[in-house]
């Protein structure tokens, strides 16, 4: 084994009805990786990711993370281990500011007994940390006043990830992130997804955007029919290549 | 992109309410001038608005409701409703005279009123919240029922006897030259804004008329937090029943019911609250509040009764939800 594994899963099978979505997949993301999972319409990469964030139980299978055998019951449980999905219809508070969206549920109270029992906000200091979080980050939201409902696409995935750096989630799984935005918003999001990695958090990416995948990515899996169908290091492979896993190509000539 | 940061320091300076108050202000624009428009027009076509003593009766008159209001606001901010807020003033004011007139004490009094409202409040909370009943429903139950109770109690008739000067003062007194009611008014219109807009409760309440499901995935106790505002509200419903009940010095079980929601309501709406939630500020109910009032004194010192103040009231209510509506589309 090269690197250790933030998480491992064997054997994974969920059917919906009739439909096998997935058929004993094995998976793993390493630390501090970022793992692409691709594959064509239905080929169960977002069962897959439901599956790691609490969403569905696997019908058979284990998963493993960070070397612990663990059951990951539904979307709290995967939160309190440190896993987070950022979801396509990103969940944040329309009418709150940007600064209450980072801190829901984790706001920081003034000092003393205003804070301790009459539950008093430090507002101010929820700005500056949101601010210089943000920077951090090396996004520029504009002020942490606006309420999240005027944010760009790009910006509302910022929040969100941003939520989950603050929270010290460890493993953050992206569905089609920039699937809804323009070019720049795009870009935007992979450079985000840059700087995520370097603050050491490990993340799963779906895409169909290969051009996308090739520039972000250190590993790229592929799902075929609900299969594993391959594996490459992003610098050993081409375009051609993982194309032809996606449609099977391969098997046929 | 350096700059920015600044800004999170500069505003500071006018410390919290001042800044809230300022950046809130613009909200309230088309509020500002309803009201500035209807104070000319009644200065300038009566004799009797502008004067010193009709302006405080004015205030003194809108206290009850305007308390309401501030916890149906809270209630609305969530998504909720509450219709039974006006018959848990009228059964707590009943409960509150029924014991003076019983010879106990001004404050255990007091505590009796406050134990029965605060626990229809608490069962409304409950209901909706644990049980999923519909608030309309629900509260609407509610109001039958404490109507029912007030009434048979009292088997109509007003409770007058027994009255103490520490009781009635809460109504009729003054303090600094202040109607007491006004006075009661402001402090729990302070209280509430401090909570509403400086704690965690006050944000969770805004973020569960937001969105509830991720509020939920942010490890908040959703069905607890729906159930603060209704017992919030059920405790100024209290406040609105004894300050009522001192002022006309009796019992009247027929002082408050479906009137005084009309018109805490109006003022919710008015103060541009989303009646889907998430949306509104206390400073608007304040504001709201007064508008109703100058409206309803201008309307008597104009000549005109009970039943064209509740056209007008109702007409302003729909006039406030649809802007609303519109406001919010756009
Ligand atoms: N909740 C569900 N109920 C029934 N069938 C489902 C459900 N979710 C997924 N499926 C089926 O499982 C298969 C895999 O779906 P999945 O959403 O995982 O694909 P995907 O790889 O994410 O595709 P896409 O690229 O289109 O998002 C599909 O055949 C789909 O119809
Ligand atoms: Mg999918």
């Amino acid at each position: 084994m090269k690197e250790k594994k933030i998480i491992e899963m064997r054997g994974i099978s969920k059917s919906f009805g009739g439909v096998r979505a997935l058929d004993k997949v094995d998976f793993e993301i390493y630390f501090n990786e970022v793992l692409a999972l691709v594959g064509d319409n239905g080929a169960g990469k977002s069962t897959l990711a439901k599956i790691i964030s609490g969403v569905y139980p696997p019908d058979e299978g284990e998963i493993f993370f960070e070397g612990q055998k663990v059951q990951i019951n539904n979307p709290r449980e995967a939160r309190e281990i440190g896993i987070e999905m950022i979801y396509q219809n990103l969940a944040l508070f329309n009418r709150i500011d940007v600064s209450g969206n980072l801190f829901m549920g984790k706001e920081l109270f003034l000092p003393g007994i205003w804070g301790k029992y009459f539950k008093f906000l430090d507002n101010k200091k929820m700005h500056k940390k949101s601010y210089e979080f943000l920077q951090g980050l090396k996004i520029d939201i504009g002020s942490t006043k606006k309420k999240a409902g005027v944010l760009s696409g790009g910006q509302r995935q910022v929040v969100a990830v941003g939520r989950a750096v603050l929270w010290k989630r460890k493993l953050l799984i992206m569905d089609e992130p920039a699937a809804a935005l323009g070019v720049k918003e795009s870009g935007e999001v992979l450079k985000l997804i840059e700087n995520l990695k370097e603050k050491g958090l490990s993340i799963l990416v779906i895409s169909h955007n290969l051009q996308h995948v090739f520039s972000v990515a250190d590993r790229i899996i592929v799902l075929r029919n609900g299969r594993r169908a391959g594996e490459k290091e992003v610098k050993y492979t081409t375009g051609d290549e993982i194309v032809k896993l996606i449609v099977g190509a391969d098997v046929i000539i | 992109m350096k700059r920015r940061g600044s800004e999170v320091g500069r505003k500071n300076k006018t410390g919290f309410l001042g800044r809230s108050l300022s950046s809130e202000a613009f909200k309230f624009v088309p509020l500002t001038v309803l009201l500035v428009v209807t104070i000319i027009f009644l200065s300038i076509y009566t004799e009797r608005f502008l004067t010193i003593g009709n302006l405080l009766n004015v205030l003194r008159q809108i206290s009850y409701s305007t308390i309401l209001a501030l916890g149906l606001g809270m209630i609305v901010l969530t998504g909720g409703m509450d219709l039974s807020l006006g018959n848990i003033a009228a059964l707590v004011g009943i409960v509150c005279a029924s014991s003076l007139a019983a010879g106990v004490n001004t404050y255990l009094a007091l505590l009796y009123g406050i134990a029965v409202g605060v626990l229809c409040g608490s069962v409304n909370g409950v209901m909706v919240s644990y049980m999923g009943i519909p608030p309309f429903l629900q509260t609407l139950a509610m109001g039958f029922v404490t109507q029912g109770v007030t009434f048979l109690w009292t088997r109509g008739y007003p409770v007058y006897e027994g009255f103490t000067p520490q009781f009635l003062f809460l109504g009729v007194g003054y303090l600094l030259d202040i109607p007491t009611p006004v006075v009661i008014l402001l402090v729990c219109f302070l209280l509430a804004y401090v909570f509403i807009s400086r704690t965690s409760y006050g944000r969770y309440i805004y973020a569960l008329g937001n969105d509830e499901d991720a509020l939920r995935l942010c490890g908040i106790n959703i069905k607890r937090m729906k159930v603060l505002p209704y017992v919030i509200a059920g405790f100024l419903a209290c406040v609105t029943g004894i300050v009522m009940t001192a002022r006309m010095q009796s019992g009247q079980p027929s002082a408050a019911g479906l009137t005084m929601i009309l018109t805490a309501l109006t003022a919710v709406a008015l103060g541009g609250f989303d009646l889907t939630g998430g949306e509104g500020s206390l400073i608007g109910v304040l504001m709201g509040g007064i508008f109703v009032g100058i409206l309803n004194n201008g309307l008597v010192i104009l000549g005109f009764g009970t039943f064209h103040q509740l056209i007008i009231i109702g007409l302003t209510l729909m006039g406030a939800l649809s802007w609303n509506v519109v406001r919010v589309k756009r």
